[in-house]
């Protein structure tokens, strides 16, 4: 990574004491990005599309219909019971109702996840770069991260022999997060059925986080691990309604599981949040059962945002992997010469585009910007002009 | 096709034992008002995240609503839960040392407590944390000098909290007409910043419908 100036002493302060922590970072950019009402936001995965119609009319008829429903801890059983029924036609995961709890949102099943899997000192194997909002549930179950690397050249696909090589006796688990954020790489069928093959043999759990399993461009395709022989009774999926359906807000997730697992999380969950709300339940079921017409024109738009995107960032002569899914182009930005938490607030400052750098998804990414693609073509063109004014203004000569 | 029933590898102690789930049931009704408020934010498309310590109007009403009992508590120090279980397993993970023991005359904090590692103990002088429940209760554990109190909030009782001892208090509450959906809040404390980090680690905001429809309960 090139980074040949010193960190600007400028930096306030907010941005500065959590720089090291990359949620902290990302919400404290977040928070600061308030302050500029003009700002442009490429930073949070929240998608800027309307949560598709039939939904909405759904979540009212459900509040005029059930006004105090209130859901069993698992989750309505109509609703884990059309999960399974995708999980086994979309996914080919051999899933029953037992197999299903409904969260509160994909975070919060991550959590659960690791509140009833993990033993202090267990190891989770974990891809660089990473969402990093996953590693206060590790850390707070007693779990250490061992990281896996990933590269640009290999577009962050994940390879078998640096999950080999990340297992010790300790390891209890592999976090698969495909498509990836922040990266948008995706794990390949070929690459799964090798990981496969270790997992079982070294013992080890599978997490696989497909939350944005719908976005997939390019003619590559999502390939769920859980469907593979021998991985049912191994494989944790977690999954979510919030990215699909542009419903981050009403907070509902899912966890498939051998059924001890799902067990075990709703007792979990009984004591941490209690069960999802029922009327986003309800909202979830019609995204289910209705129509998927909206995922497929919601897909047709982030692609074109995308080669918008990179279209601008091979003008301002910026470096990416090209995303095979996902909200978001990991773009390379070593050749500005800042270290991307300054250049993201020099963006945020001077440019009036909100982008999270690289280290707000690991230590190591300080060359790396992540952009999304959840604006409308038109302001991403605004917002690679103004970026192009910060670039050319910072970039070393 | 029968359902797959076993990890291929155990689960953590701490679940072991875990009591099975409880049904929770409403208790009032949902009212006009908070209805026609969670209809209003769908209509505008309030169904993305909101921010981290929740809606500004909803933590208003809140702030409305304690300092009217005698908690004075500002916005900021407040932050919207998914109801009161939200709200007390963030408080007893942050607040309580690991190991460290809870007082809890009133609640049954067993299954937390064992989900947690910690120990209840009668003894409310040797406990890091008194959890009291209500007005009369949170004025008990005020004589102590336990390091923390949580204070479940009663609504409809006159509460009295010195300024001088604020730091260590931490109010947990939910709106009672809206069990299922899910929305509650943790206010005041020294630690208000932590907890709200915390919160957002677990599940990043609570339902922004349901906290649009709590500030439908003021009409």
């Amino acid at each position: 990574m090139m980074t040949t100036r010193a960190f600007n002493p400028n930096i306030p302060e907010a941005i500065r004491a959590v720089a090291a922590d990359g949620t902290q970072l990302r919400y404290a950019l977040m928070e600061l990005s308030q302050q500029f009402p003009d700002a442009i936001a490429l930073g949070r995965g929240d998608p800027d599309l309307a949560c598709p119609p039939h939904i909405i009319a759904a979540a009212k008829q459900a509040l005029r219909d059930h006004p105090n429903e209130v859901s069993p801890v698992a989750g309505l059983s109509a609703l884990r019971a059309a999960i399974a029924e995708k999980l086994r036609r979309e996914n080919g995961i051999p899933a029953q109702v037992e197999n299903v709890i409904v969260t509160t949102g994909g975070q919060e099943g991550l959590f659960l996840i690791m509140q009833a899997l993990l033993d202090p000192g267990d190891e989770v194997l974990v891809p660089d770069p990473r969402y990093t909002s996953y590693d206060e549930a590790i850390e707070s179950a007693g779990g250490r991260m061992v990281m896996i690397p990933t590269d640009h050249a290999d577009a962050f696909n994940l390879r078998p022999e640096a999950v080999e090589a990340a297992i010790t006796p300790r390891a209890k688990a592999l976090l698969i997060v495909t498509p990836s954020n922040p990266t948008g790489g995706i794990v390949t069928e070929e690459r799964l059925r090798q990981i496969a093959e270790i997992a079982i043999r070294h013992n080890l759990i599978v997490i696989s986080d497909e939350i944005y399993e719908q976005f997939v461009y390019d003619g590559w395709r999502h390939f769920s691990i859980g469907s593979l022989p021998g991985m049912a009774e191994r494989t944790i999926t977690l999954n979510g309604f919030s990215k699909t359906y542009a419903m981050t807000g009403l907070r509902v997730g899912y966890v498939c599981a051998p059924a001890n697992v799902i067990d075990a999380l709703t007792r979990v969950k009984a004591l941490t949040t209690g069960p999802a709300a029922a009327v986003s339940q309800r909202a979830a079921l019609a995204a289910l059962t209705g129509s998927q017409e909206p995922v497929r024109e919601f897909l047709r738009i982030y692609d074109e945002r995308r080669r918008v995107l990179m279209a601008g960032l091979r003008e301002l002569v910026l470096d990416y992997s090209e995303p095979r899914g996902a909200f978001f182009l990991w773009t390379n930005s070593s050749s500005v010469g800042i270290h991307a938490t300054e250049l993201s607030y020099l963006l945020l400052k001077e440019g009036r585009v909100l982008i999270f750098p690289g280290t707000g998804f690991g230590e190591n990414w300080g060359g790396y910007l992540r952009i999304s693609v959840l604006q409308s073509t038109d302001l991403l063109r605004e917002a690679l002009e103004r970026m192009r004014s910060v670039v050319e203004r910072y970039r070393l000569k | 096709m029968s359902a797959l029933q076993t990890l291929t590898r155990p689960l953590a102690a701490r679940v072991m034992g875990l009591p099975p789930a409880p049904t929770l049931t409403a208790t009032l009704p949902a009212p006009e008002g908070a209805l026609h408020a969670a209809e209003q934010a769908l209509d505008a498309g309030r169904t993305h995240y909101t921010d981290r310590p929740g809606i500004l109007p909803l933590r208003q009403q809140v702030t409305a609503a304690l300092t009217a009992a005698g908690l004075p508590i500002a916005p900021d120090a407040i932050t919207i839960t998914c109801g009161v279980v939200e709200g007390r397993f963030v408080a007893l993970k942050q607040l309580v040392p690991s190991g460290g023991r809870v007082a809890s005359p009133q609640a049954d904090l067993s299954g937390v407590c064992a989900l947690l590692g910690l120990t209840l103990t009668d003894d409310p002088t040797q406990a890091d944390l008194i959890y009291a429940v209500g007005a009369a209760s949170l004025t008990a554990a005020l004589a102590t000098a336990a390091p923390w109190i949580v204070c479940e909030y009663q609504r409809g009782e006159a509460y009295h909290l010195p300024t001088e001892q604020a730091e260590r208090v931490l109010l947990i509450g939910e709106f009672a007409e809206l069990i299922g959906w899910r929305v509650g809040f943790m206010a005041g404390s020294k630690a208000a910043g932590k907890l709200r980090a915390y919160k957002q680690s677990m599940t990043i905001c609570t339902p922004s419908v349901s906290q649009w429809a709590a500030t439908g309960l003021e009409r």
